[in-house]
């Protein structure tokens, strides 16, 4: 078989393949790089707004009276609006109650952050991340920051910048693990975590809490860099054995990661 | 002149697999989004054409990916597709060197198993040995392994049974 020839060139292909590595991580190839991506990137936006358009969940395919479909539309919005608002009036009530006088609503913020438009997301299936192209992004989006769509709903964490691309780890990765909290009266917390099958869960929930289908989750403000309040979803199930330390629940979000076209990026709280 | 047409057709040939790339990425829906492109190219390529310069496209396509798709670890993509897609080109000239579709679908299964395996190597080199703050394991489910290569073994069949009835 030629055993000799065989690693000669697998010894030279993997040196040749370290060299790449060791030049791009230095910046050495930056000057090829920059004009491909730019030129590139166009064609990666246009094919990912596309796959947004085919793939919005929002939209019944099997629908086919058109006004019935612009209905369901609508209806889809203001459900979403619906819960954005209900999250934000219960969090406003409970700290009221509790007289600390913070808002949570994200407009309603000093918060530094960044708007931008998603330009391509991540092709192997094991990953659920978008990218957005910022100018000088490495000078001024920290890792962790959270990510929120324009309506304040948390999609996910940076974790990545590549000099102008800046990749977004979305909330149903298998590795995302977020603090959250729930709505209700005794404020559960808890950790939303990603799974491969495309759901979100939210473990750890402490056996005595009472949840129920229709609560909302928000950030529970005990991961660094991510505020409370964001809102995330609602309780769509709820998974309780009895001789288990925690209970657990699927999430329904209120942002579907495959219509993904304008996040924000909150790089800064300390005004809040 | 010989050299510029090969280096016209290199780049043609790596757009085009861009192109298909993002649009199987972004567009179709899951599973067939599962598939993986690369080793669906390769295995192709190496039934009909059965010619060494496949590394060197897949070089030059994933050198592309990579800077326009940037994993956590740059070179997760890059180093487990072109050490597979070596690995995948001698065992096609030294062990499974006929032209059938079994010899595709085990091509196939042999590219997708080096390269996840490969990538698992090099994800847990960079987390665990180089970017120590904050280690993370790499991103893997036998489940969505499992759907990957039933995708891509189903693609590779397909193409397969169409181009080689077309050589014959």
């Amino acid at each position: 078989m030629g055993n000799a020839r065989f690693f000669r060139s697998f010894s030279l292909l993997s040196i040749l393949l370290v060299i790449v590595v060791v030049l791009h991580l230095v910046g050495a190839l930056r000057f090829v790089e920059r004009p491909i991506v730019r030129v590139l990137s166009k064609g990666s936006e246009a094919l990912y707004t596309i796959g947004v358009r085919e793939n919005d969940e929002t939209i019944l395919k099997t629908m086919s009276g058109v006004e019935l479909r612009e209905a369901y539309i609508s209806l889809q919005d203001i459900y979403t609006k619906n819960i954005v608002e209900r999250s934000e009036l219960l969090q406003l009530q409970q700290e009221n109650e509790n007289l600390k006088g913070q808002l949570q609503f994200f407009s309603e913020k000093s918060w530094t952050y960044y708007t931008g438009r998603v330009t391509g997301k991540h092709i192997d299936p094991f990953e659920s991340t978008v990218l957005l192209f910022f100018e000088k992004a490495e000078d001024t989006i920290p890792l962790g920051s959270p990510v929120v769509t324009d309506q304040g709903i948390f999609v996910g964490t940076v974790t990545a910048v590549e000099e102008n691309i800046v990749s977004v780890r979305l909330l149903d990765d298998g590795r995302t693990k977020v603090g959250a909290a729930l709505l209700n009266e005794e404020r559960t917390v808890g950790v939303a975590e990603g799974g491969f099958g495309k759901s979100i869960r939210m473990n750890f929930i402490p056996q005595n809490e009472k949840v129920v289908s229709g609560d909302i989750v928000v950030t529970s403000g005990l991961t660094p860099e991510i505020p409370y309040g964001l809102p995330i979803g609602t309780i769509e199930a709820i998974e309780k054995e009895p001789y288990e330390p925690f209970q657990s629940a699927v999430v329904s979000p209120l942002a579907s990661p495959n219509t993904l076209q304008i996040l924000s990026i909150i790089v800064d709280i300390s005004h809040a | 002149m010989k050299s510029l047409l090969h280096m016209l057709q290199l780049c043609l040939f790596v757009i085009i697999l861009l192109v298909i790339q993002f649009c199987v990425s972004y567009i179709f829906p899951f599973p067939l989004s599962a598939v993986h492109v690369p080793t669906s190219i390769v295995v192709v390529y190496l039934m009909v054409k059965e010619q060494r310069r496949i590394v060197w496209y897949m070089f030059s396509f994933l050198f592309l990916l990579e800077i326009l798709v940037p994993s956590n670890f740059y070179g997760s993509m890059l180093i487990p597709g072109v050490l597979s897609t070596f690995l995948v080109y001698w065992f096609h000239r030294f062990f499974f060197t006929n032209q059938s579709l079994y010899t595709g679908m085990i091509l196939g299964a042999s590219m997708l198993v080096c390269y996840r395996f490969f990538a698992l190597v090099y994800d847990l080199f960079f987390s665990i040995g180089i970017k120590n703050t904050d280690p993370q394991y790499p991103a893997f489910s036998f489940s969505l392994f499992g759907i990957e290569v039933l995708a891509t073994e189903l693609v590779i069949l397909l193409l397969l049974f169409v181009l080689l009835k077309r050589k014959a």
